[in-house]
């Protein structure tokens, strides 16, 4: 545990190698990249056919029409919480990351950030996936009322995600500004345009600097308590009906945990791949993939007594219909689902790192691989199981089983991600070149912290850390 | 099927009948020597035609008079209140006052869009001057249709008449009367949250603004020479200055939105700028039946011996409902049976031999809230006459 622990020994500063890796992606692209945005495009038009059905035919084409009005919120809401819950890799963890001063953040905080910003807008789009009348959303706005959660999911939502575009865009500019500078005989008039008019006119003045610590300052503090509140209301969307499986007080503080859980497996998994496309590899080791299995684990035990919390003083008191729901995701037909998620979601991230053998970086994106899925099984168990309890003395509980129209629109979402998320490292600087280059000086000069620093002028690096 | 069953079942009915299907309700069984609609009867075994549930305009079987009904509803009204409609009904002929009817008061409802009908606001019966009047509370403004509708029965026909209440207002009147008031504890903390959050952003945007503005030449480090940066401000266009003042206006403007949303969000639950009505609307719209919970006078007793068995005891079997049932089919409410000497007074404060006023059983005869039996007429003074005087001479079992 020690060795990766430490800090590895700095190579000698390479400040072009650095940015040639980070801009090699905006410089170069070749036939995979293309190939890659196809199939992505195919799969989204793909979902977007699908929708176009259910635009034209209502919600009949779902399985949710099969069930009558008993388990009105399937595959899609489960995606709805589980993107919101990925949305929560960036921010949340970049911003925590940053407080604590964690130097080894600085080559994933900027994979962080976009993740969020990508999954809260492909997250945002099941609530209207699942409305028969995608233009009774603007009602949110006409007729909104606060005593209904929907209302607060509107605020908690739209707030964090111009919160974290801020929170993305703010590290951006000086690297923005390399762009302009470093690639600016090879753009086009319009991509040069486009670099100088976001840069904002960057030049690295101290004045800048210290204007751009003060703004990361104040928002990696609010972009904390806006994330936490977002995955709180999106419980309560939940917590608030009187329903068993969802009428707990666990449920916010356990869905903030869980989104952060997913979150950090989606980061890692978004780590790896691009780490292999673009050989981030000297800038993305084995450390960072380690240290996020450590937050993982510590997650996943979190997690895990979440899970025994809430389920124990269910069980013990077996009010109402929980035998129903209880029997069903332990011993009926979510049982597979339901274990599935506690050994290869829950138990297996903490035994994975509890040895030196294990902590691979092949090991670790396996079980992130394996956590994302077990959380968007615990996500559709959660909608489903708990709808499926019979509120009137029907004979059968509802069976709901998604129709290919929701299969398709999921795995198009699912592309949507992908290819926003490709997109965007075609665009932007995938590593954030000066919060690395600020980490690796820190670390070549030990002494340079204590030398004071000119009085009112905190660099950034004073502000923000290593 | 025991006559006070029978008859809740008649009035059902009747209600449903007029209100729904215009088809008769007749035949109401082999035990039908009693008139349906008579509910109790003045004079029992008296052999008066059923009304008819036709319509209450169809006219009547042969031979039953349409009796004169009248309206009188307030000048006007505001929305919310509670006014008092008053029917009067009346024998053609003598123009003497019918007592002893019900009156069904209604008003036009609408449900969604296409369900509209008429809503019965509540039942009445008329008194010895033939007014039936009921106090209800206005809930639609305009030019509101009321409605009295005299269902027949007692050799008269169906009858109803409808006039028009001027409502003026348009206060919202419901309001949940459910939830917490905690002083403080309100909506302005949501929207303090959320401007606090929303200004932290325009202040960020400060910031960036101010990292957009236009400099100084920059002075390298250590060189001393004045090379303006590649890309210095002064190359970039209007647009490009002009965009971060866009986006800063534009989380000023959906910051705003957000607080006003809230502000003005509820509008059936009282908000922000509208605080809830002051009016009572935790009252429902049950009407209330003349001045509920009184209790009628007792009827002084009578100066002649009263039998049990053959004077009071068939009063109690033909109008006890299930209080008669035989206890196999299913227990009687409140543990109490009235179809034999022993059983009634097998129940503490039933019946206080020599003491009618005390008595439960006599209490619940004359009360216009607890009256029993419930959802008829009250029982012919004659007959409560009877039971008071049987109680008041000891309650023998003679």
């Amino acid at each position: 545990m020690v060795d990766v622990l430490q800090r590895s020994t700095p190579a000698e500063p390479s400040a072009d190698l650095l940015e040639e890796t980070a801009l090699a992606p905006l410089r170069r692209t070749g036939p995979g990249y293309y190939l890659l945005i196809l199939v992505l495009l195919g799969l989204v038009g793909l979902g977007a056919y699908a929708y176009s059905i259910q635009l034209r035919r209502g919600l009949a084409v779902t399985g949710m029409a099969a069930t009558a009005d008993k388990v009105m919120w399937g595959l899609y809401i489960t995606n709805f919480v589980f993107f919101i819950g990925i949305s929560h890799a960036g921010t949340l963890i970049s911003a925590m990351l940053r407080i604590s001063k964690a130097g080894w953040r600085t080559p994933i905080t900027r994979m962080a950030e976009f993740i969020t910003v990508v999954a809260l807008l492909v997250g945002a789009l099941f609530p209207i996936f699942d409305l028969g009348r995608p233009d009774r959303m603007l009602n949110v706005i006409e007729y909104g009322r606060w005593p209904s959660p929907i209302l607060w999911d509107f605020f908690a939502i739209s707030t964090y995600l111009v919160g974290s575009v801020l929170y993305l865009y703010l590290p951006l500019i000086p690297d923005l500004a390399t762009c302009r500078d470093r690639l600016a005989g090879s753009l086009s008039r319009r991509k040069a345009w486009f670099y100088r008019t976001l840069s904002l006119g960057w030049t690295g003045s101290s004045e800048q600097k210290r204007n751009l610590a003060a703004a990361l300052g104040v928002m990696m503090i609010v972009i904390i308590f806006v994330a936490v509140s977002v995955h709180t209301v999106v419980s309560w969307i939940f917590a608030m009906t009187l329903r068993t499986g969802w009428n707990t007080a666990v449920f916010g503080i356990y869905f903030v945990a869980g989104a952060i859980f997913s979150g950090i497996a989606t980061l890692i998994i978004v780590m790896a791949v691009l780490r292999r496309a673009y050989h981030l590899e000297r800038y993305i080791t084995v450390r960072q993939f380690v240290n996020l299995g450590y937050l993982l684990a510590a997650l996943a035990m979190i997690m895990l007594y979440f899970n025994v919390s809430e389920l124990v003083t269910a069980g013990y008191k077996l009010e109402g219909s929980a035998p129903i729901y209880l029997g069903q995701i332990f011993t009926g037909s979510f049982a597979p689902m339901y274990w599935f998620y506690i050994f290869a979601g829950l138990l297996l991230p903490g035994l994975v790192m509890l040895f030196r053998r294990t902590r691979t970086i092949m090991v670790v994106v396996i079980t992130a691989i394996l956590v994302d899925v077990s959380m968007w099984l615990e996500r559709f168990i959660i909608v489903v199981a708990s709808l499926r309890v019979p509120q009137m003395p029907y004979p059968d509980p509802a069976r709901y089983f998604p129709t290919w129209i929701e299969l398709a629109i999921s795995g198009g979402s699912l592309a949507l991600f992908a290819l926003l998320i490709a997109i965007f490292v075609k665009v932007f600087p995938v590593l954030s070149i000066w919060e690395i280059r600020e980490h690796e000086e820190t670390l070549l000069a030990p002494t340079a912290l204590s030398v004071p620093a000119p009085i009112g002028r905190p660099s950034v690096a004073d502000v923000i850390g290593p | 099927m025991k006559p006070s069953v029978r008859i809740a079942a008649a009035v059902a009915a009747a209600t449903l009948a007029l209100v729904v299907l215009p088809a008769t309700a007749s035949g109401h069984g082999d035990m039908a020597d009693e008139p349906v609609q008579e509910q109790g009867a003045t004079e029992p075994g008296h052999g008066t035609e059923e009304g008819t549930e036709e319509g209450a305009e169809e006219g009547a079987e042969e031979g039953a008079e349409v009796p004169l009904i009248e309206l009188e509803v307030p000048d006007g009204a505001e929305l919310g209140t509670h006014v008092t409609l008053r029917a009067t009904l009346t024998d053609p002929h003598d123009g003497s006052p019918i007592r002893g009817a019900s009156i069904l008061f209604q008003a036009p409802a609408v449900w969604g869009e296409e369900i509209r009908g008429w809503m019965t606001l509540g039942v009445a019966t008329t008194d010895r001057e033939g007014i039936a009047s009921l106090t209800t509370q206005v809930r639609s403004s305009g030019e509101v249709e009321m409605r009295a509708v005299f269902l027949g029965g007692d050799g008269f026909a169906p009858a109803s008449v409808s006039t028009h209440l001027d409502v003026q207002g348009d206060a919202q009147l419901y309001a949940p009367a459910v939830g917490l008031r905690v002083p403080w504890l309100n909506l302005w903390i949501l929207a303090a949250v959320i401007g606090v959050v929303w200004g932290t952003y325009l202040l960020v945007g400060v910031r960036v603004l101010a990292i957009a503005r236009p400099g100084r030449p920059v002075v390298a480090e250590g060189s001393g020479s004045t090379t303006p940066a590649p890309g210095a401000t002064s190359r970039r266009s209007f647009l490009a200055r002009a965009l971060p003042f866009g986006a800063q206006a534009g989380i000023a403007v959906i910051g705003a939105g957000l607080v006003a949303l809230v502000a003005r969000s509820p509008r059936t639950h009282g908000n922000l700028l509208a605080p809830p009505a002051t009016i009572d609307y935790h009252r429902t719209a049950v009407a209330r039946v003349g001045s509920s919970m009184e209790m009628r006078p007792m009827p002084m007793p009578l100066d002649r011996p009263v039998s049990f068995s053959r004077e009071v005891l068939p009063i109690f079997l033909a109008n006890g409902g299930p209080h008669v049932v035989a206890p196999e089919h299913s227990p009687p409410p409140g543990g109490l049976r009235l179809d034999s000497y022993q059983e009634i007074m097998a129940k503490e404060g039933v019946v206080v031999p020599g003491k009618p006023e005390e008595s439960e059983l006599v209490e619940h005869l004359l009360s216009v809230g607890m009256q029993m039996p419930p959802s008829v007429p009250p029982l012919p003074e004659e007959q409560i006459q009877l039971i008071v005087t049987w109680i008041a001479q000891g309650a023998d079992d003679g």
